[in-house]
């Protein structure tokens, strides 16, 4: 499994499509820079920003992309079949996709987090701090809810429906904490029923409250921190198991 | 057929589908029956959209059977898959682009818990005997299809599997990569291991195959020999010689074609071969060539496929 996650990660980087999202990053912490020369006040501000959105915004865009066409892509190929008629289960075969994928999030995230730490600790004098570090972890996890979830789509249905419907519970997991916080004053009856259900039952971004931005700024401590990694962990392990049984169960058919 | 001997039992399977946007339920193979005997090779034989792929696909466990059983090696197709007892090419290779041709082989050696040093070894004599000594370190996707298809059988050959599946292995291959399969199958067969294979080239199974098995419109047709088929199908033969031909002392159903001095050419009916190779042994005759009259397999396979109905 370890190696058809190496193997993964080895493809995806070897697509062109990889180093435009990460050359938009880049670009994009680049504007931050600028438009933090041109800051009337708080310039650092406007790098850590561009730096976190960079991160964040592309890491999932990554995951989610190429997390919706994996196993599609593998099964037109043909590479699935060349694999699974070795001594590889469909699970496993689920979980290496995985896990090159999430290799490919850890290797883009902190590959960003490297030119952004250096603007901002050495051109803004930031403070540079293991709080990058944790911050950018929690991104990763993000991502890896979303990359997970793109993938179990994709098991059974086409890239272009699995991006669309990942993105989507993107944007709800995002608002969802803010939606849910003044769901009583929606005056439609059932969609505030719908809300606080939504809220149980969906990833909810809003709740782990560690990513790069407070854990910088307000230094989140240690165990919200950890909580907020379990968290996203725990729905990353349950939509890979989703991919696995949608996979285990589907006749492969190309 | 003792359970023993046995590489492959199909019994009464049907593998179905749903199609189209109304999921009707289409049923890809119907009623197949089979019993495929360890250490020998069978060809699958069919038109396109036949059935064969399926079958392959139902032998591996990637689809599922409607009805019917599938017994490989013994086991199911995924015990028998995850044992590591099998090793199948697709139709299409569908290597992986960016990894080297070494590389590739080192992949299947992982997934089947070789040890590197044994994996490496292995590769390494795959790629030899696969003719693309000196292309290991090269990328996939500079191969050309050939070389990508031999690769891929490489690929299945590696953790020395019992039991080979290969869909359509000389499509696009060169003669000489024809060549390679060909001696490589004959290699196989040699070392005792059970190859099953479709294709459409007919004239490479002649010489490899044990058995054929033709599929048509997702049903098994029939099961045979092809030398048991062929000679079957043999009306006579060509006899060319040396020597002084003594026509009189030659059955009178022999006709001879050319009878020049020193060399000549008779046409024997098939019951009359034994007889006539006496006689002209008994006169002095040197018998230098024995071809048979018939058509070739190819034509009397299209021409089963046509009367079956």
């Amino acid at each position: 499994m370890a190696r058809l996650a190496l193997v993964t990660a080895k493809e995806i980087t070897r697509q062109k499509l990889f180093y435009a999202i990460a050359l938009v990053a880049l670009v994009l912490i680049g504007v931050g820079v600028l438009f933090g020369t041109s800051a009337l006040y708080d310039p650092k501000r406007f790098v850590y920003d561009a730096g976190q959105a960079s991160m964040y915004l592309f890491g999932c865009f990554t995951a989610i992309l190429f997390g919706a066409s994996m196993v599609p892509k593998e099964l037109e190929r043909g590479s699935a079949y060349l694999l699974l008629a070795k001594p590889l289960s469909r699970s496993g075969f689920v979980a290496g996709k995985f896990f090159g994928l999430l290799l490919v999030g850890v290797l883009l995230v902190f590959g960003l987090l490297i030119p952004f730490a250096l603007v901002y600790g050495l051109v803004y004098q930031g403070t540079l701090n293991a709080a990058f570090f944790l911050g950018a972890m929690i991104d990763v996890g993000k991502l890896g809810v979303l990359g997970s979830l793109a993938l179990a789509l994709g098991t059974f249905s086409t890239p272009t429906l699995s991006v669309m419907l990942t993105v989507f519970v993107w944007l709800i997991a995002t608002g969802l904490e803010a939606a849910a916080t003044s769901a009583r004053f929606i005056e439609i009856g059932w969609m505030r029923a719908v809300v606080p259900a939504l809220y149980r039952t969906l990833p909810n971004f809003g709740i782990v409250a560690a990513d790069l931005e407070t854990v910088l700024i307000l230094g989140v401590p240690c165990p919200v921190w950890l909580l907020s990694l379990l968290y996203l962990s725990l729905w990353s392990t349950v939509f890979v198991l989703l991919a696995c049984i949608a996979f285990e169960r589907r006749n492969l058919v190309r | 057929m003792r359970a023993e001997l046995e590489a492959i039992r199909v019994a009464k399977l049907w593998v179905g589908f749903r199609v189209g946007f109304w999921g009707k339920r289409f049923f890809a193979l119907q009623e197949v029956n089979l019993g495929l005997e360890k250490g020998k090779t069978y060809a699958l034989i069919g038109p396109n959209g036949a059935g064969k792929s399926t079958l392959i696909r139902a032998m591996l466990g990637f689809l599922k059977p409607t009805k019917g059983t599938l017994a490989i090696l013994g086991g199911s197709p995924k015990e028998a898959v995850l044992s590591g007892k099998i090793g199948y090419t697709p139709e299409n290779p569908g290597l992986y682009p960016h990894l080297k041709g070494l590389e590739t082989l080192m992949l299947a050696g992982s997934l089947l818990k070789l040890g590197k040093i044994t994996a490496r070894t292995q590769a390494m004599r795959l790629i030899e005997r696969l003719g693309l000594l000196g292309h290991e370190t090269r990328e996939v996707k500079g191969y050309s299809k050939g070389m990508q298809q031999r690769l891929a059988l490489g690929f299945s050959l590696m953790g020395t599997p019992e039991l080979l599946i290969w869909d359509e292995p000389m499509s696009g291959l060169d003669p000489v990569g024809r060549g390679v399969v060909r001696n490589l199958m004959a290699e196989l067969k040699s070392e005792g291991r059970t190859l099953v294979f479709s294709t459409h080239i007919i004239p490479d199974i002649e010489e490899t195959c044990d058995a054929i098995v033709l599929i048509d419109k997702g049903k098994k047709i029939s099961e045979f020999s092809p030398k048991a088929f062929l000679d079957e199908s043999t009306r006579g033969y060509i006899l060319k010689g040396l020597g002084q031909l003594a026509p009189n002392g030659l059955g009178a159903d022999v006709r001879v074609l050319e009878a020049q001095e020193g060399g000549w050419a008779l046409e024997v009916p098939k019951g009359s071969l034994g007889e006539t190779i006496n006689r002209l042994t008994q006169t002095g005759g040197a018998i230098e060539t024995l071809e048979p009259i018939r058509p070739s397999l190819e034509e009397l396979l299209v021409d089963r496929f046509l009367n079956h109905g």
